[in-house]
């Protein structure tokens, strides 16, 4: 009874570092996707990026304009918090994109994988996430 | 003994102090080395963890490249790093831009920069790689002022062209530039990051050529450096430098340092204070029993002479008594022929009275020395003013004025007749010593369980040389003294539990006090 109790507590303390130590590389082999999934997948991913990259070249034509207003930032201030809203926008813009490519992802994969997905997501998150200043995703 | 003591403790301290400090320097090292190796150890974890945090961004930032099936969120968060490294190369390219004559291309460490001229002509160039055509085109015709073209699968590299002005400026990163200037973004955030994290001083990477490759921040001069090589595989002969504030060890040492010392300075107080009380305190007691001594000299001198005395004045009174018989009858029976009588009975009388004169002397010794007389309880009051009413026409005529301010109520178990004659004795010497008249002031203090009776006149005083002698037997600085009566006073108080104790100064009057204890079993045992 006692060894049984000890195991169950060692896999309790052990399997989250376990778990934790999964990188990319094993979470997608893990994953083991069929081709079908994969070519699907992969054609939802190169939709999004466009459109990240296109966001991001927007978010970056902007702070370029910022950065520009800024030198006089009295003159300018109505533009300044015109484009700092605008700003906001498209930071929000990709973080709902971003929501978006993972929902449509998660509808290819079954039950499992979804698990293992979103499993491996929220660990990132938890782990990463947390220290990248919010809204600019990793900026 | 005193002596020995006397080098013995402060040796003995000195000794301790020195162990005391000796002690607290070991402690302090040790208190140093302590907090060098937590300072090593704590190096050591953030080095370890931001080594880790490198590894796993530059495993993402590689993964990148090999387009992952999946964009998890930490993808998601690298991709944007791009925006970092064109932000910053529009900054660049922009200042370049505006001051042209400062130092050209070069002031651009990028490998390829071509700087067109309004109709699209080459005008400089730094590198050979080519700027796609289109991408001219537009900022030539004023279509766009900025044109960026991201990394696409054909061609990985990134092109940036901006115009400002007459001026138009090109720059294309190959796909290995990029890479090294992600990797720099990413090492900076990192840097960044965990420098606020564990407010540390700074952190400082180098790569394989010793060249500082992220780390701007500069180090504080007080600070403990840890560096190593970074065991990664995509960071390959780079090195990391952890620089971390010593300032909180060195407020540790000093405010170790600063109790320490003050521990030091409170024992060398207290210790010297303690030497400087202990040496008082021993002179103290050496004068005091030195005083003692004298004391006991005194009385046993007073013994042992009262006891010759006692047995010399019973041995003297009874010819006395023979020759005081004699002397009655040869007035009585001899009286001679009438020429001669006169001379006769004034002989006579001058024999009966130096016969008296040596009965009071022997009675006097008598009554000093009847130490077993029975003690009963007496009215101070009542005792006192017996003893004025005997001495007072003798203070009368001298002009000398006894104020008795005792209460009543005081009552001491003593014996009568012999504290009288203390008394008396005092009194006596108090008038004696007044020439001019004066005042004899008599005051009684009850402090439980003893009295307090001063004898206080404004005679001529005593000097501290007579002071030393007065109770000793026949010295007397009077022309008619005898030297008797204080000593017998000093003796009978002495028997009585009491003491005496004599405040003078020569001019201003002498103060006797005759302490006595109320009851007879409490004796002073001084």
């Amino acid at each position: 009874m006692t060894f049984v109790v000890f195991f169950l507590l060692l896999c309790v303390f052990i399997t989250p570092s376990l778990r934790a130590q999964n990188s990319y590389s094993e979470f997608e082999r893990g994953l083991q996707l069929t081709e079908p999934q994969r070519t699907q997948v992969e054609d939802i991913r190169n939709r999004y990026i466009n459109e990240w990259q296109s966001l991001r070249r927007e978010s970056s034509r902007k702070h370029r304009e910022l950065r520009e207003l800024s030198r006089e930032p009295e003159a300018n201030s109505a533009r300044i918090g015109r484009i700092q809203g605008e700003l906001q926008e498209l930071d929000t813009a990709r973080h709902n994109s971003y929501q978006q490519y993972r929902s449509e992802v998660s509808r290819t994969l079954n039950h499992r994988q979804r698990e293992q997905y979103n499993s491996f997501c929220d660990q990132e998150r938890r782990k990463n996430m947390q220290r990248f200043r919010p809204g600019r995703h990793g900026r | 003994m005193g002596d020995k003591r006397a080098v013995a403790l402060p040796l003995f301290f000195a000794l301790f102090l020195v162990l005391i400090t000796l002690t607290g320097f070991f402690q302090i090292r040790i208190i140093r080395n302590n907090i060098e190796r937590q300072l090593m150890g704590e190096a050591e974890i953030i080095f370890t963890h931001v080594q880790r945090e490198m590894d796993i961004n530059l495993e993402y930032l590689s993964f990148l490249d090999r387009s992952p099936v999946i964009i998890t969120p930490y993808f998601f968060n690298i991709m944007a790093f791009d925006e970092s490294i064109i932000d910053d190369l529009d900054s660049a390219v922009g200042r370049l831009l505006k001051n042209p004559a400062e130092k050209g291309l070069e002031a651009l460490s990028l490998a390829n920069v071509v700087e067109y001229d309004l109709g699209g002509k080459i005008i400089a160039r730094k590198g050979n790689s080519d700027i796609p055509a289109g991408l001219v085109r537009r900022i030539v015709s004023g279509e766009e002022t900025t044109v960026i073209r991201m990394p696409v699968a054909g061609d990985r590299s990134l092109v940036l062209g901006r115009r400002l002005g007459e001026r138009i400026l090109f720059v294309r990163i190959d796909a290995p530039e990029l890479e090294t200037l992600r990797r720099k973004v990413i090492l900076k955030d990192i840097v960044d990051r965990e420098e606020k994290r564990f407010n540390i001083d700074a952190i400082k990477i180098y790569d394989g050529k010793g060249d500082l490759f992220v780390g701007g921040s500069d180090a504080g001069k007080n600070t403990f450096l840890l560096e190593r090589d970074l065991s990664s595989k995509v960071l390959s002969g780079f090195r990391m430098q952890i620089f971390i504030s010593r300032d909180l060890a060195r407020d540790t040492i000093q405010r170790s340092a600063i109790g320490f010392i003050l521990i030091l300075a409170v024992l060398f107080v207290s210790g010297a204070g303690s030497i400087y009380a202990f040496f008082v305190m021993e002179r103290k007691y050496a004068k005091r029993v030195k005083e003692m001594e004298r004391e006991m000299e005194i009385k046993e001198r007073l013994v042992s002479l009262g006891k010759l005395a006692s047995g010399m004045a019973h041995e003297i009174r009874n010819p006395l008594n023979a020759i005081s018989l004699s002397v009655q009858r040869l007035k009585r029976e001899f009286v001679p022929s009438d020429e001669k009588k006169e001379d006769y009975l004034t002989f006579l009388d001058i024999i009966r009275k130096e016969l008296t004169r040596v009965n009071g002397i022997v009675e006097e010794f008598l009554q000093s020395t009847r130490a077993q007389a029975p003690f009963s309880r007496e009215d101070l009051r009542d005792l006192l003013e017996e003893v004025i009413i005997i001495v007072g026409e003798k203070a009368s005529s001298k002009g000398i004025f006894i104020e008795n301010v005792t209460g009543t109520g005081i009552h001491v178990e003593c014996q009568r007749d012999r504290l009288k004659q203390a008394f008396y004795n005092i009194i006596i010497n108090a008038i004696e010593s007044m020439k001019d008249g004066g005042k004899i002031a008599i005051a009684v203090k009850q402090k439980e369980p003893l009295v307090e009776i001063s004898v206080r006149d404004s005679g001529s005083g005593i000097s501290e040389e007579e002071l030393a002698r007065i109770f000793e037997y026949y010295y007397t600085t009077k022309d008619k003294g005898m030297g008797l009566g204080l000593p017998i006073s000093y003796m009978i108080v002495k028997d009585h539990g009491g003491d005496i104790k004599v405040m003078s100064a020569a001019g201003q009057g002498t103060t006797f006090v005759i302490v006595l204890p109320l009851r007879h079993d409490g004796a002073m045992t001084a």
